[in-house]
């Protein structure tokens, strides 16, 4: 019997684009879906669900393109990097927003990092490239209103997450090293990222050994729909009023632990003639407690490594948080309804069109039980449900 | 190493069509006829092994229904190699796709979650042989991984081979390298075709043997049931045995495997009426179970026959009671029936009198208490207790008891009455004055040894209860005409336990003038013997009767018995001879000695 020898035509979270702080880089010839494929873009939170799901993960679960060769899933990274890193401008902290090729035979477009990137690209995609968007937020109404050309944004949850805010953490341990308490309020965020809090000085009850550091707020990318229910968040302990970002609130790529482990140590200026030293000890961000269990399970290796940065826990300084912010999340694959409803079987020899044979049913590829192991690799809950256009904001 | 995934997939597509190529040849070579047509007799292209499905106690199926969820609790890899590094196993079903090499189909539909098999210990708790297995084993999973829902998701459409789905074991991301097994489909059940399971082994029961036989008597309470299992291919598989009552089941038999003998013990009561089978079921999948044809059992035996009998006393006087008993048996040898069995009805001249005596281990008994003069016959009737499997019987005699008149009323009175003691006396005829004549001593022919001799005592006189006498005038000469009875013994002892009479003699002495007398222990007395009185106490009749006697010499220096008995009292007399030697320097004249008689 004849052995066969198969290209694996991998996922881009398989195929390790070279990437560096500072370098520039070079889109290079990542595989390419053809147009049976199924193709999705989006959410940074959700994009190692995703990915195992398709490709399985290195434990050796199998995903769903080991046994489906005719018709794959090409679930692009939010950002070209497995790791989930921005890339930058050489020499410059500039993001530089990686592109894509969607589709064998088409054009590089520019990939959409983010859950709103991921929406925006599914109602501007008249070419029906993308299939489906992966997002940690509901669409907006305004934005089911767009989609009424292919019959609304059909919402699926798949999974649950936590958000909580991570900080700088001890080297090769599991414990803070940050000049912050064991715990944040949304309060105190509200107040931190308000400015009304620069440094730790101004935070009630505060006995750390540094009262003079400024603190570093960080926030996800514009696009983020971790950062929109962040805010969101924000703005209702904020008596429901948004939450005016002080200047020095930092933007980096979701997720990224290294926005805040790589933190140069610097001044900040709050004012003329108002500044405090800041180092990496004072950088805090909302991060995903999914993506940091997946980084402590040494997934990605030394880039980052596990424990780059805790997740806070403790009790807050003001009494109104017992273990830390901690956001319970919902993370869910979107779809256009016209294909929801779309009677073309996906897979040759099978009945069920791609929405529902990937994750419009119970019993789909993200929807079953037996997928449980391919979720809990990713750090985060699989939780199967119908939403329908749902949408919020 | 980044490709180009065009060129890459016309790179497979190359292969696939090659792939395809080499397929059409092998496949035309068909495992046998009636295996689906994608298989060779190796397999089909892709395939490692094949899969086997277990059910939770980790016994190997080859069927099941459509709708069972997971198909098989476990599926376990055979055969083959796993490949190094390989250690998580994925269960998927696959359905056929015509005119496309097995390991192209594209209708993988997931049935386990992929789990470990590899690992020390991942195995550990699987049932039966799956347990530490090295195969790749992966759990079944509950929840929508049916038969029902793999063909939903990859409808049946095959033409070349309808109604037949694949299961495959992956161990690897490389979904063309796998383990398979084909099941097909019919109706609301699957089966497995490829590779073929083992031909199916048929089983009978025989018919049931019952003991005791139906009908059983009316007392059985317990029945004995066998029968014996055979296989059709001459093995002894393994399983269990169930008996029913018709639909009812009354719980496990006990099966001999190795040699397939059944047995149960069923209970039962009198008039009931039962439907027995034995129905038997293996462990072992490819063994067909089997039931006994169903033995109609009753309960409804003739009762046993039994006889009754009474005895007792058969007179009284009026309102004197008197006892009689009544015995009831039954079998060969007649036994006596248990106190269970029922009881006795004692009639008067035919007529119940009082209520049934119940019956003990030893029978019955009637107290009759007459109140008038006369003769009535008592009878006995036995009457078996409900349930109990005897017959009713009536003695077929009697006791007629007849009722004399009251006694009167007694007046004791006292009589006395003096028992001597009684007396035990010794005698002969002779005196001193008479005393018993030896007569002359005479030389004997050697001349050695002088010699007299002379008989004590008449022994062909009829016994008397005297002693005798010697007529006035006469001495006790020797052979005279005396009554004389020798010794004569009276006892009158009240319960006398016998006697022993006694001789002792002194020396005889000489005339004066001769100073050696003769030695007493010369004198010896033989012959002797009892002479019996007709009708007395002691007549000889029997040992116990008689007097045991004994001749006696040498009793000088000591008395010796010559005579004694155990029976008493009576009297007996003794006869005998004395003799006396003497030495021949014995001077002449008349000697003397004393022969003291003594009895006790």
């Amino acid at each position: 019997m004849q052995k066969k020898i198969m290209i694996k035509a991998g996922v881009t979270g398989l195929v390790a684009v070279a990437l560096s702080l500072g370098a520039v880089t070079v889109a290079g010839a990542d595989v390419q879906p053809q147009s049976t494929d199924a193709v999705a873009v989006g959410s940074d939170t959700v994009q190692y669900v995703a990915d195992f799901v398709a490709d399985g993960t290195p434990g050796g679960l199998n995903g769903f393109n080991q046994t489906n060769n005719a018709r794959r899933i090409f679930s692009f990274d939010a950002t070209g990097d497995a790791s989930g890193r921005a890339s930058y401008q050489s020499g410059t902290s500039t993001a530089l927003a990686s592109t894509v090729v969607l589709r064998a035979q088409s054009k590089p477009v520019i990939r959409p990092n983010g859950s709103g990137a991921g929406i925006g690209a599914l109602l501007a995609d008249t070419n029906h490239q993308i299939d489906f968007v992966r997002s940690s937020r509901l669409p907006k109404a305004s934005e089911q209103t767009s989609g009424s050309s292919f019959g609304g944004i059909h919402v699926y949850k798949i999974a649950t997450d936590g958000l909580q805010i991570a900080v700088n953490a001890t080297s090769g341990g599991a414990t803070p090293n940050w000049n912050g308490p064991g715990g944040l309020s949304a309060a105190e965020l509200v107040s931190i990222y308000s400015g009304a809090y620069k440094r730790w000085s101004d935070v009630p009850s505060y006995t750390g050994a540094v009262p003079n550091d400024a603190i570093v707020p960080i926030l996800p990318q514009v696009g983020s729909g971790t950062r929109n229910d962040f805010l969101a968040d924000l703005k209702a302990a904020n008596g429901g009023v948004d939450v005016p970002l002080a200047p020095w609130v930092k933007t980096s790529e979701e997720h990224d632990p290294t926005a805040i482990s790589a933190l140069a140590a610097g001044t900040q200026t709050f004012g003329p003639g108002d500044t405090a030293p800041f180092t990496n000890k004072d950088a805090l961000a909302p991060f995903s407690t999914g993506r940091d269990k997946l980084i402590d399970t040494g997934y990605f290796g030394t880039t980052p490594a596990p424990n780059t940065v805790f997740l806070l826990n403790a009790a807050a300084p003001d009494g109104n948080a017992a273990t830390s912010y901690n956001l319970a999340r919902t993370l869910y694959l979107l779809a256009r309804q016209s294909d929801v409803t779309s009677t073309t079987p996906f897979l040759p020899g099978g009945s069920l069109n791609l929405v529902n044979t990937l994750f419009g049913t119970s019993t789909s590829q993200f929807g079953k039980s037996l997928s449980n192991g391919l979720f809990t690799a990713a750090g985060v809950t699989r939780s199967w449900a119908d939403l329908g256009f749902a949408s919020a904001g | 190493m980044i490709r180009n995934f065009k060129s890459a997939m016309s790179g497979a597509a190359a292969l696939a069509i090659a792939g395809g190529l080499l397929f059409a040849g092998a496949g035309a070579a068909h495992a046998a006829a009636g295996d689906p047509t994608f298989e060779t007799p190796t397999g089909n292209p892709g395939t490692h092994g094949s899969v086997g499905f277990y059910d939770a106690g980790g016994n190997q199926i080859y069927g099941g229904t459509v709708s069972d969820d997971p198909i098989a609790a476990y599926f376990a890899a055979s055969g083959g190699g796993i490949k190094p590094g390989d250690h998580i196993a994925t269960a998927y079903t696959y359905t056929p796709q015509d005119n496309k090499p097995a390991d192209q189909w594209t209708t993988p539909f997931q049935l386990t979650a992929g789990d470990e098999f590899a690992a020390a210990g991942s195995t550990a708790g699987y049932p039966g042989s799956l347990a530490n297995s090295t195969k790749a084993v992966t759990p079944g999973f509950n929840g929508g991984t049916s038969v029902n829902d793999a063909v939903a998701s990859f409808p049946l459409a095959s033409t070349n081979d309808p109604g037949i789905l694949q299961v495959r074991i992956l161990t690897s991301g490389d979904s063309s390298q796998y383990y398979s097994t084909d099941i097909k489909i019919t109706g609301s059940t699957w089966a497995q075709v490829f590779p073929a399971p083992p031909a199916a082994v048929s089983t009978s029961l025989a018919n049931i043997t019952a003991n005791p036989a139906s009908p059983a008597p009316t007392a059985t309470t317990s029945v004995a049931l066998t029968s014996k299992v055979t296989a059709g291919d001459g093995s002894h598989p393994a399983g269990s045995v169930k008996l029913f009552d018709g639909s009812t089941d009354l719980g496990a038999a006990t099966f001999n495997a190795a040699t397939g003998d059944v047995s149960a013990n069923a209970t039962v009561a009198a008039g009931g009426s039962y439907d027995f089978k034995f129905t038997f079921s293996s462990s072992t999948p490819n063994v067909t179970g089997s039931s006994s044809t169903v033995l109609h059992y009753v309960v409804t035996g003739a009762p046993v026959a039994t006889t009754t009998v009474i005895s007792g006393p058969n007179s009284t006087t009026v309102n004197s009671g008197v006892t009689e008993h009544a015995d009831v048996k039954a079998g060969s040898p007649a036994a006596a029936v248990p106190a269970a069995a029922g009881a006795v009805q004692f009639l008067i001249d035919g007529s119940p009198s009082g209520n049934p005596v119940p019956l003990t281990a030893t029978g019955a008994d009637f107290l009759y208490t007459p109140t008038a003069e006369g003769s009535k016959t008592i009878t006995a009737t036995f009457v078996p207790a409900s349930g109990q499997n005897y017959a009713a019987s009536t003695s077929a005699t009697g006791v007629t008891v007849v009722t004399g008149p009251t006694e009167h009323d007694p007046d004791p009175q006292n009589a006395v009455v003096n028992v001597p003691a009684g007396t035990l006396v010794i005698s002969t005829p002779y005196t001193v004055d008479h005393p018993f004549n030896l007569g002359d001593m005479s030389l004997d022919a050697n001349g050695t040894v002088l010699s007299a001799s002379a008989p004590f005592g008449a022994s062909g006189a009829p016994a008397a209860t005297d002693p005798g006498a010697i007529p006035a005038g006469t001495s006790g000469t020797p052979g005279a005409a005396l009554t004389n009875n020798g010794v004569t013994i009276t006892d009158t002892r009240a319960a006398s336990t016998g006697w022993t009479a006694s001789a002792q003699t002194t020396d005889f002495t000489g005339p004066t003038g001769t100073s050696t007398p003769i030695n007493g222990d010369n004198l010896s007395f033989t012959g002797v013997t009892p002479k019996y009185l007709a009708g007395n106490a002691i007549d000889g009749s029997s040992p116990a009767k008689s007097v045991q006697t004994n001749p006696i010499d040498h009793f000088k220096s000591a008395k010796k018995s010559f005579a004694t008995t155990t029976a008493g009292p009576g009297t007996v007399n003794i006869t005998g001879v004395l003799g006396l030697t003497a030495p021949t320097s014995t001077q002449p004249g008349l000697y003397t000695a004393t022969v003291t008689f003594t009895i006790a």
